[in-house]
């Protein structure tokens, strides 16, 4: 294990990382925006129905700002982002958040606040409310994605490796590219319709179905059972990473002097892989696995939407049908920083875990 | 193996074994199923509001529905009748509209109220509800059905608890089938005041329904009102315990939970499914009978293609008459539905209104059928002998239409027309119509209130795009339609209605394609779901066996 090193040089490090995660997530943020206000729609006049009059769609269009210049939209919703902010005093009664006062000028403050996300087009609740209620279903998705990846990729990569090119380690490393190479929202349709409908009265499984949803009597229940497919469907691809890794880190491991030395003193077969080469086998896999966590949230849109999982995958793509910017645009925001977020932390990681990797 | 290692197994097979077993047998809600009667329905486009100024699509008019009433309501015939309001006269000058309220009318318990109870609804409920509708700070999308036709000062007055006066700048015939509209519902200001931006979600009215709780697309559950006004033959209404509104957006995986009993209704056809519950002549297929109902009744929903007839291109085929006529005629409607729609929808070959409204006689319209000698006929006189010269045609469509166009455009090359046709999003296509960058496009007008009015409409020259889509400007037409809205007389107008259809048939502005109808399955043990043209799904009267 390399020695814990927190210097001056890994602050600075993490620092300069954070630095740079922000101006990626202000560019994500210009480029989503602009692209959104070139398309041909107008998302004020998709809030009506079949019928409206025109003046009424373009005070609902003053309303939430689509009348003005890209620029000042642009500039208006990265004001309502920033913690640090500016607000003219006219405004102040009507503002929908909270507020600390640092500086006061003759027009205008400068406040501190929580980032302010607006909100929903269609439904005029705050992006925020809707994103924590999305949020926690797909991390919960990615999480037993992962869990059950890792369930069935680390055996099947340890059993490979204890029996290197024999028939059972050329099948698991043929099934686990295959699995690869499904795409998410094909086993998950191919799931959906085997477990799901056509087995339903074995398995007890629905085609699809929240984790949190009202039951027969109105009240609301947790129904856990819903969670399995979609986070099989969205594991399949990591096992054929994790079977890989585990099998390549076994062996290179297992082909080492302290092994030699472990099963010389006459410890267990079980004792040497599982307490001696898969502790230190793990390292590569670990990084491996946070790298992939990121990914998950992709492949989480697919499924999402195969089984109608009410997470983040399916609100975006909702969002975006109906033009509804604010909960696309946060939706995007939040999506973009874990990406950030998690490669930051896999820097820092190897960094940490590898005296080898300097933070010059 | 050692010890510890057998050990160490069989521990982890038993903690494994019993989390399988946990998360297959944890079902117990399946025993209480039986015992209340609770309609599931899914509405595949979500709802959006529960506040009925908001009630502009059909998911949100049929939640809004089971929560809330006006002062009118339509039978299954269309007809106009009593809800809150147990009478009404009309002035004779055509412009008031007084209405008497029934007096035993009282709102949901909530909150919202003094000590939670839900108190009496008077003529000022009525006021504050419509005026709400017409408020700018509200924003209805239902606004344009009182603005610029109810009087400017005083449109809404409350005489008394149980008078109610509307007052209208000119006379509007089809004013009584407005109110019809769930816009017009009636909502108490203590909810609004109360709730605030939170009241589309929070709804409180008189409905047969009382709002229990909404996991945003996800689940809507509603439990009985056992306050609620109207009766059935001396019996109280509502007959369910329950409505759970599902939001599967997926319409194949909503049929499969159909299949499954998990949901008892499904509306609309999608063609994933339809062949499985119907057979090509439009009848339940037999092996779903004793499973399933089926309930198809004329939707006042018409199909068209539409035209832009400002013809901003310099050379566009579309621009002669003859040509768009032809283009009516050179098509098979009836092989169309039944290819493809399994005959659910008439072919169109009457004008723009379609059928599905009893009270309006249109026998004497001739419209479209399918001639393509006639077609070839008219594109020689042209000036297009099979359509040699004609410019190619592009159709702008969304792809839940592309197989409609598809049949129609390959029956249209073989009398020599030539067209393309381009795939659009659903949002973009309704965003180019309004701005008039759509030359043509697949369109269609569901009636927002039961009257030919509601259709004509389209076509009225003053009107922008909404609904003028097609931009059609003809003075006759035009003046049909104002002399229309002030008549009295139904058979006059409705003599004047068909003249208009004719004018439309002749100037061709659309392509005619079907009169659509609605289709619902449900499973059989519900009973007393009614047909209506205008496609709502009542459920005060609905049983569950």
């Amino acid at each position: 294990m390399a020695s814990s090193n927190i210097s001056l040089g890994m602050i600075a490090f993490l620092l300069r990382k954070l630095f740079y995660g922000f101006f990626v997530l202000v560019l994500v943020i210009i480029l989503i925006s602009s692209v959104i206000y070139l398309a041909p729609v107008d998302p004020a006049r998709l809030t009506f129905g079949q019928r409206s009059d025109a003046k009424t769609v373009e005070a609902k269009r003053e309303k939430l700002g689509l009348d003005q210049p890209l620029y000042v939209q642009l500039g208006s919703y990265l004001n309502d982002l920033s913690p640090l902010s500016k607000i003219k005093i006219a405004d102040e009664q009507e503002l929908p958040y909270e507020y600390l006062s640092l500086l006061t000028f003759s027009e205008s403050k400068m406040v501190l606040k929580w980032p302010y996300l607006r909100e929903s087009f269609q439904t005029g609740r705050s992006v925020s409310a809707v994103l924590r209620e999305a949020i926690p279903k797909t991390i919960i998705l990615a999480f037993s994605a992962i869990g059950i990846a890792m369930l069935i990729g680390i055996p099947l990569g340890v059993m490979a490796s204890l029996k290197p090119n024999s028939l059972f380690d050329n099948s698991a490393v043929v099934l686990s590219v295959i699995g690869f190479s499904v795409p998410s929202y094909v086993s998950a349709m191919i799931l959906a319709l085997v477990f799901g409908y056509l087995l339903h009265d074995y398995t007890g499984l629905e085609t699809q179905g929240a984790i949190f949803d009202l039951d027969d009597l109105g009240d609301e229940r947790y129904f856990w059972k819903n969670l399995i497919l979609p986070a099989i469907a969205l594991g399949i691809r990591p096992v054929a990473i994790i079977t890989q890794l585990t099998r390549s880190a076994m062996l290179d491991v297992l082909s080492q002097d302290f092994i030699r030395t472990a099963k010389a003193k006459g410890l267990s077969k079980f004792k040497v892989v599982f307490k001696h080469a898969l502790r230190n086998a793990m390292n590569p896999v670990t990084t491996a696995i946070s790298g992939w966590f990121a990914s998950l949230l992709a492949g989480a849109f697919f499924v999402e939407n195969v089984f109608r999982f009410n997470g983040l995958g399916q609100l975006t793509v909702n969002a975006m049908l109906t033009y509804d910017i604010p909960v696309v645009l946060g939706a995007v925001l939040f999506t973009a920083s874990i990406f950030v977020l998690i490669n930051i932390l896999v820097d820092v990681l190897y960094a940490y875990l590898d005296p080898r990797v300097t933070v010059s | 193996m050692s010890l510890n290692m057998d050990k160490h197994n069989q521990f982890l097979n038993f903690v494994f074994f019993t989390l399988l077993l946990c998360a297959f047998a944890c079902n117990p809600q399946d025993s209480n199923r039986e015992k209340v009667k609770v309609l599931h329905y899914n509405q595949h486009r979500g709802i959006s509001s529960l506040d009925p100024a908001f009630a502009r699509s059909q998911a949100n008019i049929w939640a809004i529905d089971h929560l809330y009433n006006g002062l009118v309501q339509l039978d299954e015939q269309l007809n106009v009748k009593p809800a809150i309001a147990k009478s009404w006269s009309i002035s004779p000058n055509g412009k008031d509209y007084t209405f008497t309220l029934n007096s035993n009318v009282y709102f949901h318990k909530n909150v919202c109220f003094e000590d939670s109870i839900g108190r009496k609804v008077t003529a000022k409920d009525f006021v504050y509800s419509f005026n709400r509708v017409i408020d700018k700070e509200v924003s209805s999308p239902g606004s344009w059905i009182f603005n610029g036709k109810v009087d400017s000062v005083q449109p809404f007055q409350a005489i008394n608890d149980t008078t109610f006066v509307l007052k209208l700048l000119e006379p509007f015939r089809p004013m009584l089938g407005i109110l019809t509209m769930q816009y017009c519902s009636v909502v108490p200001k203590e909810a609004i005041e109360f709730y605030g931006k939170t009241f589309r979600a929070n709804p409180v009215g008189t409905g047969a329904f009382k709002f229990k709780k909404w996991l945003e697309n996800q689940s809507m559950f509603l439990i009985k009102n056992d306050n609620y006004f109207e009766k059935l033959n001396g019996e109280q209404l509502p007959f369910l315990d329950g409505v759970r509104i599902s939001f599967i957006g997926d319409r194949k995986t909503a049929y499969l939970e159909l299949m499954n009993s998990k949901l008892d209704l499904i509306s609309g056809l999608e063609s994933s499914y339809v062949n499985e519950l119907l057979t090509e002549d439009g009848e339940l297929q037999p092996s779903q009978a004793k499973h399933l109902q089926f309930l198809k009744s004329p939707y006042l929903n018409t199909e068209y293609l539409g035209i832009n007839m400002e013809f901003k291109e310099e050379t566009s085929a579309l621009k002669l008459k003859k040509v768009r006529q032809a283009l009516n005629f050179g098509f098979d409607r009836a092989q169309m539905q039944a290819a493809l729609r399994n005959n659910v929808g008439k072919p169109a070959n009457k004008g723009f209104i379609p059928r599905g409204l009893p009270a309006h006689n249109f026998s004497e319209v001739k419209g479209f059928n399918y001639d393509p000698n006639k077609a070839l006929g008219l594109l020689s006189e042209a000036g297009y002998p099979n359509g040699k010269g004609l410019p190619e045609i592009k159709l702008l469509t969304n792809k839940d239409y592309l197989d409609l166009c598809t049949f129609i455009t390959r029956q249209w090359e073989d009398i020599g027309i030539k067209s393309k046709i381009e795939l659009v999003e659903s949002a973009t296509l309704r965003s180019m119509m309004r701005k008039s960058q759509a030359p043509f496009f697949r369109g269609s007008w569901i009636a927002d209130y039961p009257d030919g009015e509601s259709f004509l409409t389209v076509f009225y020259g003053g009107n922008p795009a909404p609904p003028n889509y097609t931009h059609f400007k003809n003075a006759t037409f035009d003046q049909l339609y104002e002399e229309a809205l002030k008549e009295n007389n139904d058979s006059i107008r409705y003599t004047k209605y068909n003249q208009m259809d004719k004018i439309l048939i002749e100037e061709a502005p659309v392509i005619f394609l079907f009169y659509d109808e609605t289709a619902v399955f449900a499973t059989k043990n519900i009973s007393g779901l009614s047909k209506n043209a205008i496609n709502l799904l009542s459920l005060k009267a609905v049983r569950k066996d």
